[in-house]
């Protein structure tokens, strides 16, 4: 059962479409695990309905209608086909990259999301620790199975971790398994000879991502 | 049969019949539609699709985006109409939510460089709430109980959860700090949380 949930902020952009699709996908994650969060975003939604009822209106450009009409025959884009089913929806539908080990006892999987931000999954094995980093901007993480634990908190299966910027972590994988997030961050700064590996590559993080300054 | 005009508070009636809309439009089956289904789209289209553009250029969006999302999101109405359930949840909401995904359909194709979409919205769209409130009531208890707050709460629950605008821009259009912002709002939710608590028991 989790315990943390994402912040009314997250949730509002969630449920109106403007959060960045990295972190969309975390928290998609959390809400599949999560009756708590979807009957928030059920009660936002319905907001949202009488919010676009009660909207100033603007006019249709003119023969928009027939335009629409034409295009009910094209045909729709076919589903996503499950690809990882070890996943839970919606991750098991994203092509998987392959893991990357980055550390001991670490390694990451990209997953392609366009737009700002990085969506990761991430793999600790038990006792080991992520690199130790300072965030550069808004990191959420969700726990799909094992535990972490870092300077925030303590984050078990199901729970969602919310950090802002210029936080200094080090999340350790304290459950029995190796603890498995999807995590998607603005970017971060690694401390030690990983930073300076970091800067000498020019990895610098810094996504411009206006909607979440003030998150 | 047509909305009354300068109709701002959604009260049951407009909301049964937004719902007869959808249905009208999933008579049929989804091959071959009669032409109920047409003119019931063409009616929900001059009701609903001015509304999409104006909630998304009131957002920021440019006009020429907002039309183009706009009449993506009536193109899904005809093609998940059949979808529509009206015992999970009123037509505005389900409407909303098709709109929404929509928005990020298309903020996702102008963001990616590669055009690639690895999953379209929906996939990311939340799951629906297992226990679903029957309650035809609820949307009106939900403005009636925004009414009892106090105008600056009621303003700013308006302005970022209606509205989606960020906590940093509805307190420069206040004119107040962002920190009471925050609890302003943290207070809003809280008050309207009670209230309708309050009824329902």
């Amino acid at each position: 059962m989790s315990k943390q949930h994402p912040s009314p902020a997250i949730l509002s952009s969630y449920a109106n479409g403007s959060l960045p699709p990295a972190f969309t996908i975390v928290v998609t994650s959390h809400l599949h695990g999560c009756q708590y969060c979807r009957r928030e975003v059920a009660f936002l939604e319905r907001a949202g309905g009488a919010a676009i009822e009660n909207a100033p209106q603007a006019e249709m450009s003119p023969g928009a209608v027939e335009r629409v009409m034409r295009r009910f025959d094209e045909p729709e884009s076919p589903l996503p086909q499950i690809v990882n089913e070890d996943l839970p929806e919606p991750l098991a539908r994203l092509p998987a990259g392959r893991w990357w080990p980055v550390w001991r006892g670490v390694k990451v999987q990209r997953i392609r999301m366009g737009g700002p931000g990085l969506a990761l999954m991430v793999s600790v094995q038990p006792g080991r620790a992520f690199l130790p980093h300072v965030t550069a901007g808004l990191q959420i993480a969700h726990v799909l199975s094992g535990a972490h634990i870092d300077e925030h908190g303590r984050y078990d299966v199901g729970d969602f971790e919310e950090i802002g910027p210029f936080r200094s972590m080090t999340p350790k994988s304290c459950g029995e398994g190796p603890c498995v997030t999807v995590m998607a961050t603005e970017g971060f700064w690694l401390k030690g000879i990983a930073g300076w590996i970091q800067r000498a590559l020019g990895l610098w993080p810094r996504v411009p991502m206006d909607r979440l300054d003030d998150l | 049969m047509r909305f009354p005009k300068g109709n701002t508070v959604p009260d049951p009636v407009t909301r049964a019949y937004l719902d007869a809309l959808v249905l009208a439009i999933a008579s049929g089956g989804s091959s071959d539609r009669d032409d109920r289904a047409y003119s019931a789209f063409e009616e929900l289209y001059d009701y609903y699709a001015k509304r999409i553009k104006g909630w998304l250029m009131a957002d920021g969006m440019p006009e020429h985006l907002a039309e183009e999302i706009a009449q993506d999101t009536m193109l899904m109405v005809w093609r998940k109409a059949a979808l529509f359930n009206p015992a999970k949840g009123p037509a505005r909401s389900w409407l909303f939510t098709l709109a929404r995904n929509c928005r990020m359909d298309r903020l996702r194709r102008e963001l990616s460089q590669t055009g690639a979409l690895p999953c379209p919205a929906e996939y990311l769209s939340p799951p629906s709430p297992e226990e679903v409130n029957h309650d035809i009531e609820e949307e009106g208890q939900l403005h009636r109980a925004k009414e009892l707050l106090p105008e600056s709460q009621a303003k700013l629950l308006t302005m970022v959860y209606c509205q989606g605008k960020p906590h940093a821009e509805a307190a420069k259009e206040q004119g107040i700090p962002l920190g009471t912002v925050k609890s302003r709002l943290r207070l809003a939710i809280s008050r309207m949380r009670s209230i309708l608590h309050s009824w329902r028991s």
